[in-house]
C-alpha cells in the first residue's frame, strides 16, 4: 500500500514515527526516512508494520488499541491520546506518546516525543508531591507532638507533688494545685509562689536551669505565718524550652529524721555511760581477780570483747551525727596533695606488715591541691582502704591513687575481691547498711562509710562506688580543685 | 514462553518504581522520582510451578493530581499493592484500590507489600487492620526496595499464583 501524497508531506514534516493504517486498521506504513532514535534501537524488518509488531516493542499500546480502533470508526473527531509512557532507552529513556488521528478519511498514527512540555509536567508534579509528603510528614509530627504533650500531661496529673510549669519569661503557665498565695498563679513569675526569703535562691536556680538546659535540685525552707515547711524542689528543663518545677513537701520526713537523729544522740549519750562502766569493771575483774577458771575466764573475755565493740559502735553514731548536725569543727587548710599521699603511704605500710596484703600508690596528684582538714581526709581514706584489705584476695595489692578529673582531685582504692552487688551500691552509704554475706564486714559497725560520706560531703566532695562482681571495687572520694587566690 | 502483565498499584511515593528496579536491575537509588504516565519492564521469572516472562507495568501513584486510567489496567493478570509502612494513610489508597480492582476486574491474584520495612523505626502500620486483611485472605509481606529483602519473592509469589491459577501449563 503506497501512502497519499498528503501522508508523505505529512512523513517529511515530522520528527516522530508517523504511520499510515490500512484500511483493515492492521498494518502501519512508516517513514523511512525519519525514523528517530528511539524507533531506530530496535531492530524492524522493513517498515510494513503489523499491529502484533508494534505491540511487541510498544506493549503499551495494547491498552490503546481499542480506544484507537472505535476513534478510527468515526469521523467527528479530529485526535486521540493515548496517554503517556516512558520508553527505556540505552542511555536513560523518552516520554512516548500514541495519537490517533483521521486525515481527510485517511487514519494515521503518531508514535513521538511527548509533544506537550512533559518536563514541565513532570517537574510540576514532582513539586506537588514533594509538598504533599512534606506535609503528611508534618500532620505525622504534630500528631506525635499531640500524643507526647498528653502523655506529659497524663504523667504530671499521676504526680502527687505539686508541680508548676513556667514559660520562658519565667510566668507560671500550667499548676496543679489549689494552694496557690493570694498573688501567684497563671502569668504570675514563678518567685511568687514562694516566701520573699526564698526569691534569690528559686531565680538564681529558674536561670540556671534554663541556661544550662540541664535539671537542678535545691531544699527550701517555706516560712508563712508563722508556721515552716520543708520543700524540695526540682526544676526539670523541659524540651519546649519552659521549666518544669516539681515541688514536694517534705516537712514531715524531715521531722522524722531530726527525731531519729535526737534519739540516736541521746541514746547514744546514754548508753556510753554504762557501757563505759560494764567495760572497766569487766577488765577489773580479768586483771585484778586471780585463778578463776578457765571457762569463766573466756565467757568474761567474750562479755569484754562485745561490750568494747558497742561502746565502739556507740562512740562512731555520735560522731557521725556530730558531722550531720555540723558540729563537728573541722580544720580545714591548703593541702597539697602528693604530701599529703607521701605521709599516708607510711601509715599504710604497717597495714602490709600486719594483714600481708600490700598497699601501692598507682598516682600522688603531686601539684594538686584542695581545702581540707588532712586529719579528717586521713581518717575516711585509712576507713576506705580497711575494708578494702579486709576484701581484697591475698595475692593481690590494694591500689589507691590520687588524680585530677573532670577539674576535681579523686581519690580512689580499689581491692579486686569479689565485688559488691548492683542492688547493694546505692544503700552502701547508709548507716548500719552491711553487704550480706560479707564475712570480712561481719566485725564492721556498719558505720565506716556513713561517716566517711558525712566528712566527704562537708567538705564539699562526693563519694562513690564502682564495682563488677567478682572483678573489683573501687570506692572514690572527689573533692573540689583548690585555686589559691592569684593564681 | 507464557506473558503475564501484572502492574504495581499504590499511593505515591510508596516505592513501586524502586521495588521495580530493584526486582528488573538489582539497583535502588534514595531519590524520590516521581512517576508520569507507565513504565513497562520484562523479566523472566521461574517458580514451582513454571516460568512466565512478565510485562510490569509502573504505575503512576494515585493521588488526586493523577488517577489511574482504567484502560491501563486491561488484560492485567495480578497486581501488587504497594504501600508506604511509614504512612498509614497509604494502605488506606491500596485497600480502596483493591476493592475498585474487584469491581472492576474479578477475583485476579494480588499481594499486599508493606514497603520500606528497613525503616522499622518509622513503622507505623496498624496491626489489627493487617491482621484481618490476613485473615480475609490478603498474602501480605513486608518489602525493602531499599534492601532488596523479600522483593524477589514477592514477584515469584504472584508469579506462581497467576500461573497456579491458569493451570497447568499447555
Amino acid at each position: 500500500m503506497k501512502p497519499s501524497k498528503e501522508v508523505q508531506r505529512y512523513f517529511s514534516l515530522f520528527d516522530t514515527l508517523v504511520m499510515h493504517v490500512s484500511p483493515d486498521l492492521q498494518t502501519f506504513n512508516a517513514n523511512p526516512s525519519h525514523a528517530p532514535l528511539w524507533f531506530t534501537e530496535r531492530e524492524w524488518e522493513g517498515f510494513e508494520i503489523n499491529r502484533e509488531v508494534l505491540t511487541e516493542a510498544y506493549p503499551f499500546l495494547e491498552c490503546f488499541w481499542p480506544e484507537a480502533d472505535f476513534f478510527w470508526g468515526q469521523t467527528d473527531k479530529q485526535l486521540l491520546r493515548s496517554g503517556i509512557w516512558e520508553e527505556p532507552l540505552e542511555n536513560g529513556s523518552v516520554p512516548l506518546e500514541a495519537i490517533a488521528m483521521n486525515l481527510e478519511g485517511a487514519p494515521l498514527m503518531f508514535i513521538g516525543p511527548l509533544m506537550f512540555d512533559y518536563e514541565a509536567k513532570a517537574k510540576m508534579l514532582q513539586q506537588a508531591r514533594d509538598l504533599l509528603l512534606a506535609h503528611e510528614t508534618l500532620e505525622r509530627k504534630e500528631a506525635e507532638l499531640r500524643r507526647k504533650r498528653q502523655q506529659q500531661k497524663d504523667l504530671l496529673l499521676a504526680i502527687p507533688d505539686t508541680y508548676l510549669v513556667v514559660d520562658h519569661e519565667g510566668k507560671i503557665i500550667e499548676h496543679n494545685t489549689d494552694l496557690l498565695p493570694p498573688a501567684s498563679g497563671i502569668g504570675y513569675p514563678l518567685g511568687s509562689f514562694f516566701s520573699e526569703d526564698n526569691l534569690d535562691e528559686v531565680e538564681v536556680n529558674l536561670s540556671l536551669a534554663r541556661d544550662s538546659k540541664q535539671n537542678r535540685e535545691l531544699e527550701l525552707t517555706q516560712r508563712s505565718g508563722g508556721s515552716e515547711r520543708s520543700l524540695e524542689l526540682r526544676l526539670v528543663h523541659l524540651d519546649s524550652g519552659h521549666i518544669l518545677c516539681i515541688i514536694r513537701d517534705v516537712t514531715q520526713q524531715r521531722q522524722i529524721a531530726q527525731m531519729k537523729d535526737s534519739f540516736l544522740a541521746m541514746a547514744g549519750h546514754e548508753l556510753r555511760s554504762p557501757l563505759t562502766g560494764i567495760s572497766g569493771c569487766l577488765t577489773y575483774v580479768l586483771e585484778e581477780v586471780k585463778d578463776l577458771p578457765t571457762e569463766v575466764n573466756q565467757w568474761l573475755s567474750m562479755a569484754l570483747e562485745s561490750s568494747d565493740r558497742l561502746l565502739r559502735m556507740v562512740a562512731k553514731l555520735l560522731h557521725v551525727q556530730k558531722i550531720e548536725s555540723g558540729h563537728q569543727i573541722f580544720n580545714k587548710m591548703h593541702m597539697e596533695v602528693g604530701s599529703f599521699m607521701n605521709a599516708l603511704e607510711l601509715s599504710f605500710k604497717g597495714l602490709t606488715v600486719s594483714t600481708g596484703i600490700p598497699v601501692k600508690i598507682l598516682e600522688r596528684g603531686s601539684g594538686l591541691h584542695i581545702w581540707a582538714d588532712s586529719d579528717a581526709l586521713r581518717q575516711v581514706l585509712e576507713n576506705l582502704v580497711s575494708n578494702a584489705v579486709k576484701h581484697s584476695p591475698e595475692d593481690k595489692a590494694v591500689e589507691i591513687s590520687a588524680c585530677l578529673e573532670d577539674n576535681r582531685v579523686r581519690f580512689s582504692v580499689t581491692d579486686f575481691g569479689s565485688g559488691i552487688p548492683q542492688r547493694f551500691r546505692e544503700t552502701i552509704f547508709q548507716k548500719f547498711t552491711q553487704v550480706p554475706g560479707d564475712r570480712a564486714g561481719k566485725k564492721g559497725t556498719g558505720l565506716g562509710l556513713s561517716i566517711a560520706k558525712a566528712i566527704v560531703e562537708e567538705h564539699k566532695g562526693s563519694i562513690g562506688v564502682d564495682s563488677e562482681e567478682g572483678k573489683y571495687t573501687t570506692f572514690y572520694v572527689q573533692f573540689p580543685l583548690f585555686q589559691a587566690p592569684g593564681r | 514462553m507464557i506473558k503475564k502483565k501484572i502492574c504495581l498499584l499504590g499511593s505515591f511515593s510508596v516505592g513501586k518504581t524502586s521495588l521495580i528496579k530493584q526486582f528488573v536491575h538489582g539497583i535502588f537509588s534514595e531519590k524520590y522520582l516521581t512517576t508520569v504516565g507507565v513504565k513497562i519492564d520484562r523479566k523472566q521469572v521461574e517458580t514451582a510451578v513454571g516460568s512466565a516472562l512478565l510485562l510490569i507495568w509502573d504505575l503512576n501513584g494515585a493521588d488526586r493530581f493523577q488517577t489511574i486510567r482504567s484502560s491501563y489496567l486491561a488484560g492485567s493478570s495480578g497486581f501488587l499493592l504497594v504501600v508506604d509502612g511509614t504512612r498509614p494513610a497509604t494502605l488506606e489508597v491500596a485497600v480502596d484500590i483493591a476493592e475498585n480492582l474487584d469491581r472492576t476486574m474479578g477475583p485476579l491474584p494480588r499481594i499486599l507489600l508493606l514497603n520500606k520495612w528497613d525503616l522499622r523505626d518509622e513503622w507505623s502500620m496498624p496491626e489489627e487492620q493487617i491482621s484481618k486483611l490476613r485473615d480475609m485472605g490478603w498474602q501480605v509481606l513486608k518489602t525493602s526496595a531499599k534492601t532488596g529483602e523479600q522483593v524477589e519473592e514477592a514477584f515469584r509469589a504472584l508469579t506462581e499464583a497467576m500461573l497456579r491459577k491458569e493451570g497447568p501449563e499447555r
